[in-house]
């Protein structure tokens, strides 16, 4: 059942050209019970960089995008959430937020997505230990990419 | 509201400073980092006067009494909410009892804890912040000690987002990433911190070879250093004749040279006028970087021009400008 | 900052008055050297100007600083105008775009500024010399080569007038004191000197307002309070009142 939301075009216009800056290709922005997805398109025929023609697409599905992201199988896969950048390790910090073997419990902090100046927490939702890191540290990722491979403690 | 564990911390409560007193000889107080201090109000939403504790002396603890949104900025300094990680720059949640543990730093020396809506303090002449001599603003007008319980203006009205994305809360690159520090020639170690300067009225009355010094050589952070100035040591300065000023007006960062050749940064709790000699002044835009510099490190001048430090000022706003915009977009409740 | 000797009149009088343009010491001078300075301005980074008046220490300087200060604060761009002993320190609430003509403004300014004429109240100041709140008055005996009654004598004389406030939350730089008291700063500042320490620093005398370091030769006490912080205006004394200290007593 889609919900009626109101969305000021001004602040998608705004909120699209800070995506523009720092080169994201789409946001999703979920609340409980909706879902606001940008996607950047470039313009057909757009020559050269400087030309910011972005077509942006709002996609508003109610609930169903919260459902997927919470339907997983077997060894745990730790999925980006939004797109960004995946950091293993703060950036004021030499050694990474977890490795494998480590155990980690709900609320734990396993990486972060770094979203301009921002810093997002990649949290782990279930128990378990670490398998794997999915992405390298620094790489750009977009929403469902998996990042950490967990499984799940006994 | 928070109860301080810690005792002996020499914390204080700061805001930006306290403005338009001079002409009392009331000078603004303040926090030694304001770069650290705006990030940790701008994380939580605070009006941008909002009051934080500055730690300069570890380890610092307290209990919260109440659920309590805080911001840890400033230096590194391993904090632990009850058993688990804060990371830096880093806003969170805390919940009633539990004690946050702000360890040593490794690097920096100044930490700041902001709380939802600010400190809640009385504003006296205009700012929260404390006046140490003449004991008042902040917290009584004096330094934090153990048992202190203070109070925390929250965010009426405000939603608590309790959802999985804010439980674990959130932070920003420190600022040191987008504001890279300034370089020097010869290039600075490691652990030396780089800060520009702006040549003062007396900066022609040095001998050349003192000159030359200033700027070369590194100026090590004495013990002797606080939130009045830093006294550093290094090479001896010599004027060229003997000064002295009739005492004028300074603001922080003015470097004076005593009789002993030996400069003084005066910092926010400086007196507010002074008749030693100023051989420059530290641009405002560097003083959050002057604010880390560890006792025993080395401070390193570099000689800057007055459209390079206001251009400098306008790269710190638009840093705290841009941080401002992606917090309303990450968590619309907090603007 | 080309050091030049201006000529300045006052702006609401009758007679043109002309800086002395030699090194006539008075007995208001405040310093034994330089007593004479050259017009400077300058920056203190991006944060305030400085205006360095020209000409001797004296009090038609400090009245010509006062209307300055008055003219300058309502400027664009000014936080605040704080006076000092024959100079003003200008800070910014922004930045100026171009600080040259902001000089050049002050330049102007302070050659059309007359002398402020303060109704200043005058304010009688007990003191208790020496004892236990004067432990350096023998220091200044001794330096003097005066006696303890000729030091307290010479030091309650004067009405000395407040130039400027500064230093500390409701310190007065007081401009009047008999040059034959002056003894220099002391080599270790005393550190906790209570408020209300009456010292004499070099040329100038002054009293604490509230606990601190000084350098000062403390000779006396008194109990009046210079600072509220819950009042709107804070100090006591403002630039323009007059204070005449009063032997309470000379404790041996």
């Amino acid at each position: 059942m889609t919900q009626k939301i109101e969305v000021d075009i001004g602040e998608l216009r705004q909120i699209t050209s800070w995506l523009a800056e720092v080169d994201i290709e789409f946001i999703e922005i979920s609340k409980p019970g909706a879902t606001v997805r940008l996607t950047m398109e470039q313009a057909p025929g757009s020559a050269g960089a400087d030309a910011p023609a972005q077509a942006v697409s709002a996609v508003v599905p109610g609930g169903l995008a919260r459902a997927a992201e919470t339907t997983q199988t077997h060894a745990a896969s730790i999925t980006a959430k939004s797109a960004g950048i995946f950091l293993s390790t703060h950036p004021a910090r030499s050694t990474p937020l977890v490795s494998a073997g480590d155990h980690v419990k709900p609320g734990d902090i396993v990486g972060l997505l770094q979203i301009a100046q921002l810093c997002v927490p990649v949290v782990a939702s279930a128990d378990g230990v670490v398998m794997r890191l999915c992405v390298t540290h620094g790489t750009t990722v977009g929403y469902g990419t998996p990042l950490l491979e967990l499984s799940p403690s006994a | 509201m928070i109860e301080i564990l810690s005792s002996s911390a020499l914390a204080t409560v700061q805001d930006q400073g306290r403005e338009g007193y001079l002409r009392y000889g009331v000078g603004t107080a303040g926090a030694m980092d304001r770069l650290a201090l705006a990030v940790g109000n701008l994380l939580l939403g605070n009006p941008d006067d909002a009051a934080g504790i500055e730690i300069p002396m570890f380890p610092f603890r307290i209990r919260f009494l109440e659920d309590l949104s805080f911001a840890i900025t400033g230096a590194d300094c391993s904090a632990r909410l009850g058993d688990r990680p804060v990371l830096p720059w880093w806003t969170v949640q805390a919940k009633q009892g539990d004690v946050l543990t702000i360890g040593v730093p490794t690097r920096g020396t100044r930490c700041y804890l902001s709380l939802a809506g600010g400190v809640d303090v009385p504003v006296v002449l205009g700012s929260r912040s404390t006046q140490l001599r003449g004991q008042f603003g902040g917290y009584n007008g004096r330094q934090l000690q153990k048992g202190d319980v203070v109070k925390a203006v929250g965010l009426a009205g405000r939603i608590v987002q309790q959802d999985a994305v804010l439980a674990a809360g959130f932070g920003t690159v420190p600022p040191e990433y987008s504001l890279p520090a300034p370089l020097s020639l010869p290039a600075a170690d490691a652990g030396e911190t780089v800060v520009r300067v702006l040549p003062a009225a007396e900066y022609d009355c040095y001998k050349p070879e003192s000159l030359e010094a200033f700027w070369r050589d590194g100026w090590k952070v004495t013990p002797q250093s606080d939130r009045y100035g830093y006294r550093l040591a290094g090479p001896i300065l010599v004027a060229t004749h003997s000064i002295e000023k009739r005492s004028h007006g300074i603001v922080p960062g003015v470097i004076q040279v005593p009789h002993s050749g030996q400069p003084i940064i005066q910092l926010r709790d400086a007196q507010p006028s002074g008749g030693y000699p100023k051989i420059g002044t530290v641009i405002e835009a560097d003083l959050w970087r002057l604010a880390q510099a560890r006792i025993g490190t080395k401070i390193r001048f570099v000689q800057t021009t007055y459209a390079e430090a206001v251009t400098a000022l306008e790269e710190l706003d638009s840093y705290l400008v841009r941080v401002r915009n992606l917090v309303a977009l990450f968590c619309p409740s907090r603007h | 900052m080309t050091p030049t000797v201006e000529h300045a009149s006052i702006a609401h009088g009758d007679v043109v008055e002309r800086l002395r343009p030699d090194s006539q010491r008075t007995v208001l001078a405040m310093k034994q050297d330089e007593s004479e300075q050259a017009l400077c301005i300058s920056m203190l980074g991006t944060t305030a100007m400085l205006f360095e008046a020209p000409g001797a220490l004296d009090l038609h300087a400090q009245r010509r600083i006062w209307t300055l200060a008055r003219e300058v604060e309502s400027w664009p761009g000014v936080r605040e105008a704080v006076p000092g002993v024959t100079n003003l320190m200008v800070t910014f609430s922004t930045p100026p775009a171009d600080p040259d003509s902001l000089g050049a403004a002050l330049r102007d300014a302070w050659a059309a500024a007359g002398e402020l004429q303060i109704e200043g109240r005058v304010v009688d100041l007990p003191v208790e010399y020496g004892g236990e709140f004067g432990p350096h008055l023998q220091d200044v005996v001794n330096h003097t080569g005066l006696s303890i009654d000729e030091v307290v004598q010479l030091h309650c004389a004067p009405l000395y007038t407040v130039y400027a406030l500064g230093s500390h939350p409701g310190y007065c730089y007081l401009g009047g004191m008999d040059p034959r008291i002056a003894t220099p700063r002391r080599k270790v500042p005393v550190l906790g000197l209570p408020g209300g320490a009456v010292s004499i620093g070099g040329v100038q005398t002054g009293v604490s307002a509230s606990t601190g370091p000084s350098g000062w030769n403390t000779i006396g006490h008194t109990s009046m309070s210079f600072f509220d912080p819950t009042r709107d205006n804070p100090a006591t004394l403002a630039p323009g009142d007059m204070i005449r200290f009063r032997v309470e007593r000379i404790v041996p």
